[in-house]
């Protein structure tokens, strides 16, 4: 079959190119450790981040951002009432911007 | 041509460029962000505008975000973006003397003559080019994109190997989805949503802004500048007499933009080469007058890393490979709005690519214009806090990825991609070479698979065609010159 020619050949070349590399990279003198700090904070980024999305369906995309922003705010030292007052504005500017204006549709909340 | 250039321009389109360059400008201005950063966040609202309008506001920060690095580096002794990387060495003595203004002036004004001779620059060559790879079939293509990647991933500033380790990453990511000569689906888990394949919009979202906000939740406070306040008069006093300056600095002006738009056009080298380079030659033909110098060291980086963004515009317009990253993301939104950059382009969409350098051309002259207007207004920039931004990206980065087509499978790609970037990031594996793999993933396999269907499964003839023979070669010796290279520093650190 014409269409036969070279089929499958391109992923394997790639495939092999990229471990012979990766064997090369693994055995070069210059690694630097994993920090603990950066699994630690990324993990934790990863569980807030991820439950609220993988729950959107139910929760809807305004109390899934929220969420976030009340989060990252926190995490970056801002004061509770700023953080309160932020997330309010955001959202806000959210929902005139995304959904009034460029008629987005997100998830609605479906918890009742 | 000329009535080409501003056929789509009205006020809208006129509106959305000088917010481009004021957002562009602003953006590299806050130090932790990037102009790549700046064009990735407005990239979901393209989606809803025209294109003559969302590749204006991409145009006009580009343009915007070469300059706007200047201020932080001249002022507080920390460049805005990489492409300002050694515009502080002349210019924070001068801040720090009491002429900031004119330090400032003489940045923004050098890097608007820089961006007037990239655009003259790209308006010269990139038709000629054009007309020069229309003559290329599949081999030709193919080999070409095989040598803009390998020119990416080697010349990425971290290690070789990482780089092409990086490109091999973005080329396996590419192949997920439909086999694009047969269509049957591959790597898509059994899934309907993934044979559409793994879109670079989300990736590109996720790997260039998630680092940055995760980088900034490792180090936990937010950056913290003294406040520097200048009344209009002052700036505008600056800004004249940098203008005087910049008179009697035609030679350097017109050496280094050369030099920037020249290295722009190589892709993956990037605008912190292109000023670094400039800067060297301009200190070494300075080397007698010191006073000079604290002028033209200023002048000499910001002309090149603007004119870059012209170089940079010609490999993507003509040959439909970006060069940088902020090129990367302007051709994603080139796709969005149905415009295939390449050889092609300025035939099947003239009135988009003229009306890419008009926007250009536009862009320019806003600069010129808030160069003079503008300065107390982006001091204050220096005092917005970074921990007020980043929780605002991430959601940008949430609906940016979600709108592109209502499915949260692209928030998920992004997050994920963005994960990877950050341990990129910290174990030094570029990102650039990984994401222009996945977006000239596809067309080097389909043109590579052509390729072997019009020769009936013989792979030389990429050696049997003039064109192609020539591009492999090239990448032949490059690759020569980097592994005799690699050898040389290995032997010398056994030595050591």
């Amino acid at each position: 079959m014409q269409d036969g020619y070279g089929a499958g050949i391109f992923p394997k070349l790639i495939s092999v190119v990229l471990f012979i590399l990766l064997i090369k990279d693994f055995f070069s003198p210059t690694k630097k450790n994993i920090s603990s700090r950066d699994n630690l904070t990324l993990i934790i980024f990863l569980t807030v981040v991820s439950i609220p999305l993988y729950f959107i369906n139910k929760l809807g995309m305004y109390v899934v951002l929220s969420l976030f922003l009340l989060y990252l705010n926190h995490i970056l030292k801002l004061t509770p009432l700023k953080n309160l007052v932020y997330t309010s504005l955001s959202m806000v500017i959210i929902h005139f911007l995304f959904v009034k204006i460029f008629k987005l549709s997100f998830p609605r909340i479906d918890i009742f | 041509m000329i009535d080409l250039l501003f056929s789509s321009v009205n006020f809208i389109v006129v509106g959305f460029i000088f917010f481009g360059v004021v957002f562009g400008i602003l953006v590299s201005a806050i130090p932790g962000l990037t102009t790549t950063i700046g064009v990735v966040l407005l990239l979901p609202f393209t989606y809803y505008l025209e294109s003559s309008s969302s590749l204006g506001m991409l145009m006009g920060v580009f343009v915007g975000g070469m300059a706007g690095g200047a201020i932080p580096a001249i002022l507080i002794n920390i460049p805005g973006n990489p492409a300002s990387i050694v515009t502080n060495i002349n210019g924070y003595p001068l801040a720090k003397s009491g002429r900031g203004d004119f330090a400032l002036g003489l940045a923004l004004m050098s890097s608007t003559m820089g961006a007037l001779i990239g655009l003259i620059m790209l308006f010269l060559i990139s038709p000629q080019l054009s007309d020069f790879a229309l003559k290329f079939g599949a081999v030709e293509q193919f080999a070409l994109v095989l040598l803009g990647l390998s020119l990416v991933s080697a010349l990425s500033e971290k290690s070789v190997i990482k780089g092409y380790i990086s490109m091999c990453l973005g080329l396996m990511i590419a192949t997920v989805g439909l086999d694009p000569i047969t269509a049957v689906p591959r790597y898509n888990f059994g899934t309907v949503s993934m044979q559409q394949g793994i879109s670079f919009i989300p990736v590109m979202i996720g790997m260039f802004a998630i680092p940055t906000i995760l980088e900034s939740m490792v180090i936990s406070k937010s950056f913290k500048f003294p406040t520097i306040d200048r009344n209009f008069s002052e700036c505008i006093k600056g800004v004249i007499s940098a203008l005087n300056q910049i008179k009697n600095s035609k030679f350097n002006i017109i050496r280094s933009s050369v030099i920037g738009s020249i290295i722009g056009a190589i892709p993956g080298t990037g605008s912190a080469i292109a000023a670094t380079l400039s800067y060297q030659l301009t200190k070494k033909i300075e080397r007698k007058d010191n006073e000079r110098m604290n002028f033209q060291g200023i002048i000499s980086p910001e002309a090149a890393n603007s004119a870059m963004s012209g170089g940079a515009l010609i490999p993507m317009l003509t040959l439909g490979i970006p060069g940088d990253p902020v090129t990367a993301v302007m051709l994603g939104a080139l796709t969005i709005h149905g415009l295939e950059p390449g050889p092609m382009m300025l035939l099947s969409f003239p009135e988009a690519y003229y009306g890419l350098l008009g926007s250009f051309a536009i862009s320019i002259l806003f600069l010129a214009i808030l160069s003079f207007f503008g300065i107390p207004i982006f001091l204050k920039a220096l005092r917005i806090k970074t921990n007020y931004i980043m929780p605002v990206i991430f959601v940008l980065c949430i609906i940016g990825s979600f709108a592109l087509r209502n499915a949260m499978l692209d928030v998920w790609i992004m997050l994920i991609f963005g994960v990877i970037a950050f341990y990129m990031n910290r174990h030094n594996y570029p990102i650039l070479p990984m994401i222009l793999a996945l977006i000239l993933g596809k067309i080097l396999e389909e043109q590579f698979r052509m390729s072997l269907i019009i020769s009936l499964g013989d792979p030389f003839i990429f050696f049997k065609k003039p064109i192609s023979l020539t591009l492999l070669l090239i990448l032949g010796s490059f690759l020569t010159v980097i592994f005799v290279k690699f050898i040389k520093n290995n032997l010398n650190r056994k030595k050591i």
